[in-house]
C-alpha cells in the first residue's frame, strides 16, 4: 500500500515543539525504519519553510528525498481570522487535491487539530477520494472543558469541524486508553473504530547520561539554576494545573524550599512568565522558581538527568509525554493520578491527587526527603519506559493498516495498487483544474479577493509543473557569462562545458539559465543555446524557468551577487526538492587575502556562506575540495543534511571549444620571432599571486648574463599590477625578448602555445591551473611552482621549483635548459588530461551522484 | 434588518482586526493593551483581543510577501494563466449566485 503522511503536525509553530510534533516525528521515523512492503510519502506544507528543511534533514538517509513532497501555500488560512474563511476553504481543497494526486491508499494525518493559529489546512474528504483517511485525535480536552476552550463561537465552529472530520475518518487513532474512552463517549464513534497507538520516546536520545561537571555547571549557570531542583516541562494551559503546583511548592517546609528550586521548562511558560510571576510573588516563592523558556532536546535531556524530582500535576492529558521522557532519562517522577497519566507512570505510589495541593506537596516532600522512594520511582520509570517504543507503536499501526488493506481486498473494494482518477472534482491528472473546480463547489469561493487569487495561483503554479510527468532537468546558471561577457578563465570554462552539455548529455536534459540580482526568477539563456546549437539568433526564447522536484540547479558561473541575493531562493528550491550545487573554482581570497582587495575578500566570504546553504559544491580539483571542506568545518556550524563536496577536472580542447577567432595585424610576425628562439610562456591575468614579478626578475638576470631566451606574458592587467604593467610597457627588452599580449583570442593563444618551448606556472595558489593542461595538449614542457594543485594536475610531467626569490627561478630555468639539452626534461605529452567533453562527462557523473560516498571523486561531509 | 446587522457586525469585526494589527506593530502599546484586557476579565471579546495580541508565537514562519507580487502583471506566465482561470471561474460562480 502507499501511505501518504500529512506532516503538518511536525511543521506548525503551534505543534512542532509540543507532544504532537514529537509524536509525528517519532512515529514516522519508526514507520520508515521498517515500512514492510509499504511505500511511504511525506506531504509537507510550503507555508512552513523552516520546518521543511529540518524535516528533510531528519529523514535524510531514511527516505529518498523525492518521497518528501511539498504543496505550496503562500497565503494565510488560519481559522482564528474569520475573514480568511474563503482562503481556508481554498487551502483545504488544494491540500486534499495534492494528497490525492500522490495516489495514496491511506492518507494519514498525525494531527487533525491544526489550523487555528497557523496556515495549516486539515480536512477530511471535502473532495471525493479513493484513499482511506486515518486521523490521530490526541485528546478531546476541549470537549471535556467546553466552557474553557470552546466559549468563543469561532473556535467552537472550527473545533466542531475538526471533530466532524474525525467522524468521517476511516481509521481513528489516539494515544492512550483513557483518550480512547473519552473519544468514544464524547465524539460518539464506535469503540472498534478507534485504535490506541501509544506515544513513546526516542530511546536513543532520551536516556540516562553521564554529564560532565563542566557541562553541568555551564548549563545550570546559563539557565540560572543554583540549587538542586524539581523540574516541570510542558505547556502552560489551564489544565496543566500549574497554579496548584506553585501552591504545593509554597507548602513545602521552609528548609526544602530554601534548598531547592522549581525549574519550569517550556516556550509558552516563558512568554507568559509575567502572569506566573504574579502568582509566585503572592505565594512568596518567586525567587525560587526559574523559567528557562524553550530549551533544545539536548539541554532538556540534561535537565531530566540532573533534576532531583520531576513533577507533572496535569488535570488532563491525552497521553503525557514529558513524564515518560523524564522517566527514560532516569528522573524520579511523581505525577497526577488524573486522565492518562496512571497508564504512563504505572506506579500507584508515584501518583497524587492533582486537585489537592496538600497531597501534591506531601508527595513532593516525601520524594525530596526519602532517597529510597526516589530510587523506587527511578527504577519504576526505567522499567516502564521499555513498554513504550516508537518501533512497537509503528508496528502496531502497520498491523492495523495491513488488516484494513486485507479486509478491503477480501471485500473486493480494493484501493490497494489501484490508481484511479477522481472524476467528480476533476481529473487528478489535471490537478490545477481539479483545485479550481473543487474550490468552486462552495459558494464561499465567490468571496475570494484578487490578492488571494494571486496567492492561490502562485501556490498552484509552484506546486504543479506545467509539463506533467516531465523528466528531471539540470539547470546551469550562467548569469555572469550572459550579463558581463568578460573573457575570464572561469567564463571560458563555463562556455566550454555548456557547449558540451547542451549539445549532448546522456541521462539528463541540460538547460543554461540566468537570473538577475534581486529578481529571484530564472530564465532560459536563449542566446547562448542558439550560439551552441548554431541556430539563428532569437530561435530560443528566454523563457521563465519552472523548477520541479528532482531538478538540479548548478550555479556554474562565479557570480557572487547572484548566489548571495538568492540564499532564500536556494533554501526554497531545496525545500521544494530541487538539488542545488555551486561550482567552487578556488578559495584564494580567503587563503591569500593579501593578494586581493579587501572588498573582494569580504564578498568572497559572504559568497562561501551562501554556498553553504546549498546541497553541495563541485570543485575543480581535489585540492580545492579538501580546502573547501576544511573552510566549512572551521567556519560554518554543523547541519543535519549532508553538504556534499565533489570535484572534477577541467579540460582543454581548443578545436572543440567555442573559439574566439582572430589574429592581430602583427600576430604572425610575433609568432615567427617566438618560434625562432627559446621562448618561455606565462599565461594568466597579471596579478601579484601569479608570480609574474618573480618571473620577469629571473629573466632579467638571465638576459644580464647574455642568455638568449624569450619571455611571453599572455594576460590582462589585473588588480594590484599597475606598476608592473608600466614596467612591462617601458621595458628595454619589450618587442625583442619580452612580449606582453593582452586581450588575446583563442586562435592567437593556440598559435603562441605551439611556438613556445616551455610554460612557466609560478602561481603561489590556483584552483586548477588550466594552462598546464593546455601546455600538455600542445606538448610543450612545464616549469611549475611546487604547490599541491599543480602536483595534482601535472604529477611527474612537470619540472618543479620552490622559492619566491628571482634566483630560485633563474636556477630552475638554467637547470631545465641543461636537462633539455640532454633530452631529460619531464615531458608533458603523456600528462593525464581531459578534453572538455570528458570534463563535462566527469562533472555530470558527480552531479548525478553516480560517484557514491567513499569513492575518491566524492567527498561527503556534514556541515551547515 | 438581519442583513444590516450582519454587515454592521462584520464591519466592526474587520475594524477591530485592523486596530489589533496596528497594536501588534507597536510592542509597548501591545503590552499595555494586553495588561488592560487581562484586567477586564474573561469574556468573548476580551478573549478574542487577548488571543490576537498574544498569537505571535504561532505566526507563520514564511513571509508570504516574498512570493506574492503586488500586481498581477508581475506574475509568471503560468501563474498568470491560473489566476485568469480562477478569476473566470469565480465570475461564473458569482453570476450563478445572483
Amino acid at each position: 500500500m502507499r501511505l501518504v503522511i500529512d506532516m503538518q503536525g511536525a511543521q506548525t509553530p503551534f505543534s512542532r515543539y509540543r507532544g504532537v510534533g514529537r509524536y509525528t516525528m517519532g512515529l514516522v521515523k519508526a514507520l520508515l525504519r521498517d515500512p514492510r512492503d509499504h511505500e511511504i510519502y511525506l506531504a509537507l506544507n510550503g507555508a512552513f519553510q523552516d520546518a521543511i528543511d529540518a524535516i528533510r534533514g531528519e529523514f535524510e538517509g531514511l527516505l529518498p528525498q523525492e518521497n518528501i513532497c511539498v504543496w505550496q501555500q503562500f497565503y494565510d488560512c488560519s481559522a482564528i481570522n474569520p475573514h480568511l474563511a474563503q482562503g481556508k476553504w481554498a487551502a483545504e481543497v488544494s491540500r486534499e487535491t495534492f494528497l490525492n494526486n500522490l495516489n495514496p491508499d491511506i492518507i494519514f494525518s498525525t494531527n487533525l487539530q491544526e489550523g487555528w493559529y497557523d496556515p495549516a489546512p486539515t480536512s477530511v474528504k471535502v473532495l471525493p477520494s479513493h484513499a482511506l483517511f486515518c486521523t490521530t485525535l490526541h485528546d478531546v480536552i476541549p470537549l471535556v472543558y467546553p466552557e474553557r476552550y470552546l466559549a468563543a463561537q469561532a473556535i467552537r465552529a472550527w473545533y466542531n469541524e475538526k471533530i466532524e472530520g474525525v467522524r468521517k475518518s476511516d481509521i481513528i487513532l489516539t494515544v492512550s486508553e483513557h483518550s480512547k474512552k473519552e473519544i468514544v463517549d464524547l465524539v460518539g464513534v464506535p469503540s472498534d473504530r478507534v485504535a490506541v497507538i501509544y506515544n513513546a520516546v526516542d530511546s536513543l536520545k532520551f536516556k540516562q547520561r553521564n554529564i560532565s561537571s563542566d557541562r553541568r555547571d555551564a548549563l545550570l549557570a546559563y539557565l540560572g539554576i543554583s540549587s538542586p531542583f524539581l523540574l516541570y516541562s510542558g505547556g502552560g494551559d489551564a489544565h496543566k494545573n500549574l497554579h496548584r503546583l506553585y501552591q504545593a511548592f509554597a507548602r513545602l517546609p521552609l528548609e526544602l524550599r530554601k534548598s531547592h528550586q522549581l525549574v519550569m521548562v517550556g516556550k509558552e511558560l516563558h512568554s507568559e512568565q509575567n502572569i506566573h510571576q504574579r502568582i509566585l510573588k503572592k505565594l512568596g516563592i518567586n525567587a525560587s522558581v526559574v523559567f528557562t523558556g524553550y530549551v533544545d532536546d539536548d539541554d532538556l535531556i540534561s535537565l531530566y538527568n540532573l533534576c532531583k524530582l520531576f513533577v507533572f500535576p496535569s488535570l488532563h492529558e491525552g497521553f503525557g509525554l514529558p513524564p515518560l521522557e523524564a522517566m527514560a532519562c532516569g528522573a524520579p517522577v511523581v505525577a497526577s493520578q488524573a486522565a492518562s497519566l496512571p497508564e504512563v507512570v504505572g506506579l500507584k505510589e508515584a501518583l497524587f491527587d492533582p486537585y489537592d495541593e496538600i497531597d501534591i506537596a506531601r508527595k513532593m516532600e516525601c520524594a525530596l526527603r526519602d532517597f529510597k522512594f526516589r530510587e523506587r520511582l527511578r527504577l519504576n520509570g526505567i522499567a516502564r519506559v521499555a513498554s513504550f517504543s516508537w518501533d512497537n507503536s509503528a508496528s502496531k499501526l502497520l498491523d492495523l493498516f495491513d488488516m484494513v488493506g486485507n479486509k478491503l481486498k477480501k471485500n473486493n473494494v480494493s484501493v490497494v495498487n489501484e490508481r484511479l482518477t477522481i472524476s467528480s472534482a476533476g481529473d487528478i491528472s489535471e490537478p490545477v483544474s481539479a483545485v479550481i473546480k473543487g474550490i468552486m463547489t462552495r459558494p464561499i469561493a465567490a468571496q475570494l479577493k484578487p490578492q488571494e487569487m494571486m496567492a492561490i495561483a502562485i501556490s498552484l503554479a509552484e506546486t504543479y509543473s506545467a509539463e506533467t510527468g516531465r523528466s528531471r532537468k539540470l539547470f546551469l546558471d550562467v548569469s555572469a557569462v550572459i550579463k558581463t561577457r568578460d573573457c575570464t578563465g572561469i567564463q571560458r570554462v563555463v562556455r566550454a562545458i555548456c557547449y558540451e552539455l547542451v549539445r549532448d548529455c546522456k541521462g539528463i536534459e541540460v538547460v543554461p539559465v540566468y537570473t538577475n540580482i534581486d529578481e529571484h526568477e530564472f530564465y532560459q539563456a536563449g542566446l547562448l543555446i542558439d550560439n551552441i546549437l548554431g541556430n539563428l539568433a532569437d530561435t530560443t526564447e528566454n523563457s521563465h524557468i519552472e523548477f520541479c522536484s528532482g531538478d538540479i540547479l548548478l550555479y556554474f558561473d562565479l557570480h557572487p551577487g547572484v548566489a548571495i541575493s538568492n540564499i532564500d531562493k536556494t533554501r526554497y528550491l531545496r525545500n521544494k526538492g530541487v538539488t542545488v550545487y555551486h561550482v567552487v573554482y578556488d578559495l584564494l581570497p580567503v587563503q591569500y587575502p593579501q593578494y586581493f582587495w579587501p572588498g573582494l575578500c569580504d564578498e568572497f566570504v559572504t559568497w562561501l556562506k551562501a554556498v553553504s546553504y546549498a546541497d553541495g559544491a563541485l570543485c575543480i580539483s581535489r585540492t580545492v575540495a579538501l580546502e573547501l571542506r576544511q573552510w566549512l568545518d572551521t567556519n560554518i556550524p554543523r547541519r543535519k543534511r549532508p553538504f556534499k563536496i565533489g570535484w572534477f577536472h577541467l579540460g582543454a580542447d581548443f578545436e572543440n571549444s567555442i573559439l574566439f577567432l582572430g589574429m592581430p595585424p602583427d600576430g604572425y610576425d610575433t609568432i615567427g620571432k617566438l618560434a625562432s628562439g627559446s621562448s618561455f610562456l606565462v599565461v594568466g591575468t597579471i596579478e601579484p599571486r601569479k608570480g609574474q614579478v618573480q618571473i620577469l626578475a629571473a629573466f632579467e638576470q638571465l638576459w644580464a648574463v647574455g642568455m638568449d631566451v624569450n619571455l611571453v606574458i599572455v594576460g590582462k592587467k589585473g588588480w594590484g599590477s599597475k606598476n608592473f604593467a608600466n614596467k612591462l610597457l617601458s621595458h628595454p627588452q619589450r618587442g625583442s625578448r619580452l612580449y606582453w599580449i593582452e586581450g588575446i583570442s583563442d586562435e592567437y593563444l593556440e598559435k603562441i602555445y605551439t611556438s613556445c618551448i616551455c610554460l612557466i606556472a609560478a602561481s603561489e595558489a590556483e584552483g586548477f591551473g588550466l594552462p598546464l593542461i593546455e601546455a600538455a595538449q600542445h606538448k610543450i614542457s612545464i616549469i611549475a611552482r611546487d604547490i599541491p594543485v599543480f602536483r595534482e594536475v601535472a604529477g611527474d610531467h612537470a619540472f618543479y621549483f620552490n622559492g619566491r626569490e628571482p634566483q630560485a627561478l633563474t636556477k630552475a630555468v638554467r637547470q631545465w635548459l641543461e636537462l633539455d639539452s640532454q633530452g631529460k626534461v619531464p615531458k608533458s605529452d603523456n600528462m593525464p588530461r581531459l578534453t572538455w567533453k570528458q570534463s563535462a562527462e566527469q562533472l555530470i557523473k558527480v552531479v548525478l551522484g553516480l560517484s557514491q560516498r567513499g569513492e575518491t571523486q566524492f567527498l561527503d561531509q556534514y556541515v551547515n | 434588518m438581519p442583513a444590516l446587522k450582519n454587515s454592521l457586525k462584520q464591519f466592526v469585526k474587520v475594524g477591530l482586526l485592523m486596530a489589533l494589527n496596528f497594536v501588534k506593530g507597536h510592542p509597548k502599546l501591545r503590552l499595555y493593551v494586553t495588561t488592560v484586557v487581562r484586567k477586564l476579565g474573561s469574556n468573548s471579546v476580551t478573549r478574542f483581543v487577548y488571543t490576537h495580541l498574544t498569537m505571535d508565537a504561532y505566526s507563520p514562519v514564511i513571509n508570504f510577501n516574498y512570493f506574492i507580487p503586488k500586481d498581477v502583471s508581475h506574475l509568471t506566465p503560468r501563474a498568470s494563466q491560473i489566476y485568469l482561470d480562477l478569476k473566470k471561474a469565480i465570475e461564473r460562480l458569482q453570476q450563478e449566485n445572483r
